[in-house]
């Protein structure tokens, strides 16, 4: 078998997996955790060398199957035999499905996580239940101006600056990264790195 | 001179002296920190700006301009 490739991308909710550049399966991160749940079980069996039935999982119209054969794991399409790969493939594979899945999952629930992340600000606990910025950025603002919360703790003065200490890592290029930070800052700064640019390096 | 040997007034008026001290020392924490960030922000605008190349920069010039 030619060399083949396989990854797992995510848009927003929607996890995917991606054969050799082509979309196989898309689908939303309750599949993905179940999917990874199936490649987990197999990749046991196949290293165990135990008989297990073949786990079958849908999304839309897509059919994905899972099993195991002569020490590798199967990953099957519509019938059609997409990847096989030994478990220590497979198991790199389920835990980047995991990844991706929990990242979707945090992106689905945002609403909650923030109100929940508001909760434990208002009430003293520094700690972060999501390094997401967006989501972190809306928790904060929660925990200055959500009435019910206020009104529920109010020991906290809402012009406090509130803030959770938090680890990222950031990916993104130079340029879309010095674009997001300038659109966050004050006209007069924006024009000083405006004046930066027009420098030169 | 211990608060207990103090009169009822004094303490309100050392209260509110307390008070408004605590008030303006916490404005001027808060005026630190919003120039501590505005000055990492520019450190790290500058680092982001040495990575871009010259056509990067240009089109993040144009781009910022049109935001005003």
């Amino acid at each position: 078998m030619p060399i083949q490739t396989l990854s797992v991308a995510r848009e927003k909710t929607v996890v995917a997996l991606i054969l050799n550049g082509r979309r196989v399966m898309a689908m939303p991160w309750q599949t993905a955790d179940e999917l990874r749940l199936a490649i987990r079980e197999q990749t046991r069996a196949a290293r165990a060398g135990t008989v297990t039935a073949e786990i079958t999982i849908r999304s839309g119209s897509a059919v994905l199957s899972v099993r195991h054969e002569g020490g590798l794991v199967l990953l099957i399409g519509d019938g059609r035999l997409l990847i096989d790969m030994p478990p220590i493939i497979a198991e790199r594979l389920w835990r980047s499905i995991l990844v991706q899945a929990r990242k979707a999952e945090e992106v689905a629930k945002a609403g909650q996580i923030a109100l929940d992340q508001a909760l434990l600000i208002r009430s003293g606990a520094f700690f972060g239940l999501t390094d997401h910025p967006v989501i972190r950025a809306e928790a904060i603002k929660e925990a200055g101006h959500n009435r019910l919360l206020r009104s529920a703790i109010p020991s906290i003065r809402s012009t406090e600056v509130f803030g959770v200490p938090v680890v990222s890592h950031e990916t993104r290029s130079p340029y879309l990264q010095l674009r997001d930070l300038a659109a966050r800052m004050p006209r007069d700064q924006r024009r000083a790195v405006l004046a930066t640019l027009a420098k030169g390096p | 001179m211990s608060i207990q040997n103090k009169s009822t007034e004094d303490l309100i008026e050392l209260r509110l002296a307390l008070q408004e001290d605590t008030r303006q020392l916490r404005d001027e924490i808060r005026a630190i920190s919003i120039e501590l960030d505005r000055r990492h922000d520019m450190d790290v605008a500058k680092k982001l700006a040495a990575d871009l190349s010259p056509a990067q920069r240009e089109a993040l010039r144009n781009e910022l301009a049109q935001q005003g």
